[in-house]
């Protein structure tokens, strides 16, 4: 119960982040919320170079990270959302898909960073979403080994 | 308690100096803080030798200390090198931005926001420092570093304690 309410309270602050650089596109230009634009830019700005290209546009206005940090967000949401249902017990290793979709992803940021012209946003957003969900799955196995979540602990 | 420190200070450090890299901050992107981080841990092992797993505490310290020095020299290098070209990214975009929140109709409230970035505009151009976005820097950087500092810490745990404390 404790381990569902400490993911539930991650999903909760990755929600709020992913909405914090996806909600103004498709909020109405006459929202009061829009007056947040120039703040969330800046925000977003430590993270992510922000580079028009690199970006999704929707109604007319870009998302404020790149194509990649929007697919390593979702991943992330997406998984805390699936570790919250007790079938993911079951992937009882995912160090070796989170090793491999690391290596698939830091190839495609060299290939698409300095081979391909232009910058293929589809693939940049599917390898971030790969390498999150699998890091984010590792991640909360292994802190359940450590006793964080109060589980019992694992034979090494 | 030292070891951890100076990890992680010395990890904030160099990811702060990459962070104003435009070339680096490209490719590195979000990764750039948790990938600090990971090294810092990677450096705390190798100063104690090996010698036992890291706990889901030290991971955590570690990365929130590595964020919190990020945040700090990021700052300090943002206001020394506004100081010195009396510009910065607000500067520079607020034109922009001003045509898009005029564009949106939003009132009075519109209208107050961009007599606040003008504001800190102004001071920027006229004295190469403003306290407003000083501190909104300062804030932002520390809640944002500390965050990704601790996820890299979660992520170098399990990375570290997988690789050389478990039989895989």
């Amino acid at each position: 119960m404790k381990n569902n309410l400490i993911v539930g309270l991650l999903l909760f602050l990755s929600a709020v982040w992913i909405a914090g650089f996806s909600l103004l596109p498709f909020l109405p230009k006459e929202s009061s919320f829009q007056v947040f634009y120039p703040l969330l830019k800046i925000s977003y700005a430590r993270v992510c170079h922000q580079q028009p290209d690199k970006c999704f546009r929707i109604n007319g206005s870009y998302f404020f990270v790149c194509a990649r940090c929007t697919g390593i967000y979702i991943g992330t949401f997406s998984s805390l959302f699936f570790s919250l249902f007790s079938f993911t017990k079951y992937f009882s290793s995912t160090y070796k898909y989170f090793v491999v979709f690391s290596i698939y992803m830091f190839t495609d940021v060299l290939i698409n960073n300095f081979l391909l012209e232009p910058y293929n946003k589809t693939s940049a957003l599917f390898t971030g979403y790969l390498f999150s969900f699998f890091a984010v799955n590792f991640v909360i196995f292994e802190t359940k080994r450590n006793n964080f979540f109060h589980a019992p602990k694992r034979d090494k | 308690m030292k070891n951890k420190l100076s990890t992680a200070v010395v990890c904030g450090f160099g990811a702060a100096v990459l962070g104003t890299i435009p070339g680096v901050k490209t490719v590195g992107c979000c990764l750039l803080m948790p990938a600090a981080t990971i090294l810092s841990l990677y450096f705390y092992l190798r100063i104690t030798s090996f010698s036992e797993r890291i706990s889901v505490k030290t991971a955590m310290f570690i990365g929130f200390t590595a964020g919190l020095s990020s945040a700090f020299f990021s700052v300090i290098f943002e206001v020394f090198s506004t100081y010195i070209f009396h510009s910065n990214d607000l500067v520079v975009s607020l034109t922009e931005v001003e045509i898009l929140l005029n564009s949106y109709n939003l009132g009075d409230l519109g209208k107050e926001t961009v007599n606040i970035l003008n504001k800190m505009s102004e001071d920027i151009i006229k004295n190469g420092f403003s306290l407003t976005y000083t501190f909104f820097l300062l804030f932002n950087n520390i809640l944002v570093d500390s965050a990704f500092g601790i996820i890299g810490g979660l992520i170098g745990m399990s990375v570290f304690n997988k690789k050389y404390f478990t039989k895989l």
